[in-house]
């Protein structure tokens, strides 16, 4: 500990690094869209996006839905405590989080779907998997490069029915993101008068203070939290501020540069749906919206893709299509019958089971493909 | 939603820009604490109770040879414009209560009270605006009634922009206004908590989007609220002391 305050006092970190020299950064898109992982030094956390369709919160009728959740875990540091966040997780997830949803980075209006009743809800969870410190650049890194990185299936509305298009029907599209903004922290020690940038996990237990500014590649400052410790001067700040936002322009060059390699093609292309084929497909949205059960029973989509049928001669054969009968689906009894069942049912048929054609028989006919089986 | 918040000049509750809203302190007001104070700024009225330096309730949290400070913080249910219970889990008052502590923890003395702590109890009764600076000052002088030695003041202040115009010490209408960012994000709103006397920063804190070369004036504007914070709380101490010292003089006339 001494040792590492003497050499800050001489201008060198413990690491060799300069005060202001950075940790090397690297991104890897792991399983699938809106999964990134972001290493930062001996720092690694994992941030995974998911979307599915919910009613919307009564007073924001018309925008959607954004909810971060920040896992530390013990794995990462034994300083973790498991099933409760300490008191620094608390800051440190409610600045990633504010960085990104007080700042509309993400636009929320685009992802309403139908005022009032259907809009996308998108979580992103934050993993820490490895903490070698200056945690809080690094998620909010994770969450920005899983924000980018993630596709939303293409939806259509026709009549009173919704259809979710799966990926081999219609490409997956993008979130609108207005800005990209980047935590930069820098660690404050006073009897060195240093501010060090992207501290470790050493120089975390011994600062005196840190500063984390959010900004993006435009110079706009998203975010400032300086919670207490070691008191800086307004020029101090200033220059920091400066600092972290060239930082910012460089991480958000790297992270561009990152989802070229890796996202570019796949952007136009077929998401990875990796579990697409062992599951259930589910037609499409309930029928009415407004008869529609208001909460969410549309299964989330990074696990269980939703197959929609927009035409009956798109739809596979049922021997080939495992789905839960149709009007299952079409009842909100029947879709959590359908997002229990865990493996598809050994002989899938048309007919709708039992409970779903009671509930059935209370809305008017829901899918197409319940439509044409009643035809046959 | 109201859209306009200046009015030729002038804000809806009759401020100008750079104005203060009007500021009535107290301390002393719980007999039970060691050391209290009630901070009225405007419409927002915080209560601040300090307990100790007693013995840790956590004995292994703190072996440290510093006095550990722990904050409370409670927002009453019926402070803001519809009721509503908080956990005590609530992330926010959570975060808040962290800022109040890491800043306090700077500002007190602690090498005198080894192995102690100090707790603050910090009770919102009306929210309207600036709570996490009514309450960063109302702790102050709780500490300061308590007798903890203190290396200065913590005067905190916030400033935020309407209509491109750097305002002081907004009230919860103006915090919640829409500024012009993208996508209609909310109008800054920066805190600041510094130490009057060496102007140094310890608490700063903004939650939306601000241009890089605004931030200079703001933050400049909110210290200049905070000086002139400090000096009412200079007051308001000076005559706490006085009223003492004259109640004590009678005590011993009695006598």
């Amino acid at each position: 500990m001494d040792f590492l305050l003497a050499a800050l006092k001489e201008g060198i970190r413990v690491d060799g690094r300069a005060p202001t020299e950075p940790r090397d950064v690297s991104f890897s898109f792991p399983h699938e869209r809106g999964h990134a992982e972001v290493k930062m030094g001996n720092t690694r956390v994992l941030a995974c996006i998911s979307a599915e369709i919910l009613a919307p919160y009564p007073d924001r009728p018309n925008e959607g839905i954004l909810s971060f959740t920040t896992d530390f875990s013990p794995m990462a540091s034994p300083a973790f405590e498991p099933g409760r966040s300490s008191e620094r997780g608390i800051e440190i997830s409610r600045v990633v989080e504010r960085g990104i949803r007080e700042t509309r980075a993400i636009n929320m209006e685009s992802l309403c779907i139908l005022a009032g009743e259907k809009v996308w809800s998108v979580r992103c969870d934050l993993h820490v998997l490895d903490d070698g410190g200056n945690l809080m650049d690094c998620l909010s890194l994770a969450a920005m490069a899983a924000f980018l990185h993630f596709r939303k299936p293409q939806l259509s509305v026709a009549g009173d029915r919704l259809i979710v298009y799966p990926a081999s029907l219609k490409d997956p599209v993008p979130l609108t993101i207005h800005h990209v903004p980047i935590a930069v922290t820098f660690g404050l020690f006073t009897a060195s008068n240093l501010a060090v940038l992207d501290p470790t996990t050493e120089e975390e237990a011994h600062m005196d203070g840190a500063l984390t500014v959010t900004i993006n590649s435009r110079g706009v400052i998203c975010a400032i939290q300086k919670a207490g410790g070691a008191p800086i001067t307004q020029p101090q700040i200033l220059a920091l501020t400066g600092q972290a936002a060239q930082r910012a322009k460089q991480l958000v060059a790297i992270l561009t540069d990152a989802l070229k390699a890796t996202g570019g093609p796949a952007a136009e292309g077929e998401p990875e749906w990796t579990h697409e084929a062992g599951l259930p497909s589910v037609p499409a949205m309930p029928a009415a919206f407004a008869s529609g059960p208001p909460a969410a029973h549309m299964p989330a989509l990074h696990t269980r893709p939703i197959l929609a049928a927009p035409a009956p001669a798109l739809s596979p054969p049922a021997a080939a299509n495992p789905s839960p009968s149709p009007a299952a689906a079409a009842s909100p009894a029947g879709a959590k019958e359908a997002e229990g069942r865990s493996s598809p049912p050994p002989t899938p048929s048309p007919t709708p089971s039992p409970t779903g054609a009671q509930k059935k028989k209370r809305g008017p006919p829901t899918s197409l493909r319940e439509r044409a089986a009643g035809q046959k | 939603m109201v859209d306009r918040f200046l009015f030729s000049g002038l804000r809806q509750d009759g401020r100008r820009p750079k104005e203060l809203r009007l500021i009535e302190c107290e301390m002393g007001v719980e007999p039970g604490a060691d050391g209290s104070a009630v901070w009225h700024q405007g419409n927002t009225v915080v209560y601040a109770t300090v307990q100790g330096p007693k013995e840790s309730t956590f004995r292994s949290r703190n072996q440290t040879g510093r006095a550990q400070i722990s904050v409370e913080f409670f927002l009453a249910p019926f402070s803001g414009s519809d009721r509503r219970v908080r956990s005590r889990f609530d992330r926010r008052n959570k975060e808040i209560a962290q800022a109040l502590q890491q800043t306090l923890q700077t500002a007190i003395v602690g090498e005198q009270f080894p192995r102690s702590q100090i707790s603050i109890n910090i009770n919102v009764v009306q929210a309207d605006g600036g709570v996490r600076s009514a309450a960063m000052n109302a702790a102050t002088l709780a500490l300061v009634d308590a007798g903890i030695p203190m290396h200065d003041f913590v005067a905190c202040c916030s400033a935020g922009f309407l209509q491109d115009t750097a305002v002081l010490d907004p009230n919860s209408s103006e915090e919640g206004a829409a500024g012009g960012g993208p996508g209609g994000s909310a109008s800054p709103d920066l805190p600041v908590a510094l130490f009057p006397a060496s102007g140094e920063i310890s608490l700063l804190q903004l939650g939306s989007q601000l241009p890089c070369e605004k931030l200079a004036d703001l933050m400049q504007l909110a210290s200049e609220g905070c000086q002139q914070i400090a000096a009412l709380m200079r007051e308001c101490v000076t005559k706490h002391v006085a009223s003492r010292l004259r109640s004590r003089e009678t005590v011993t006339r009695t006598d």
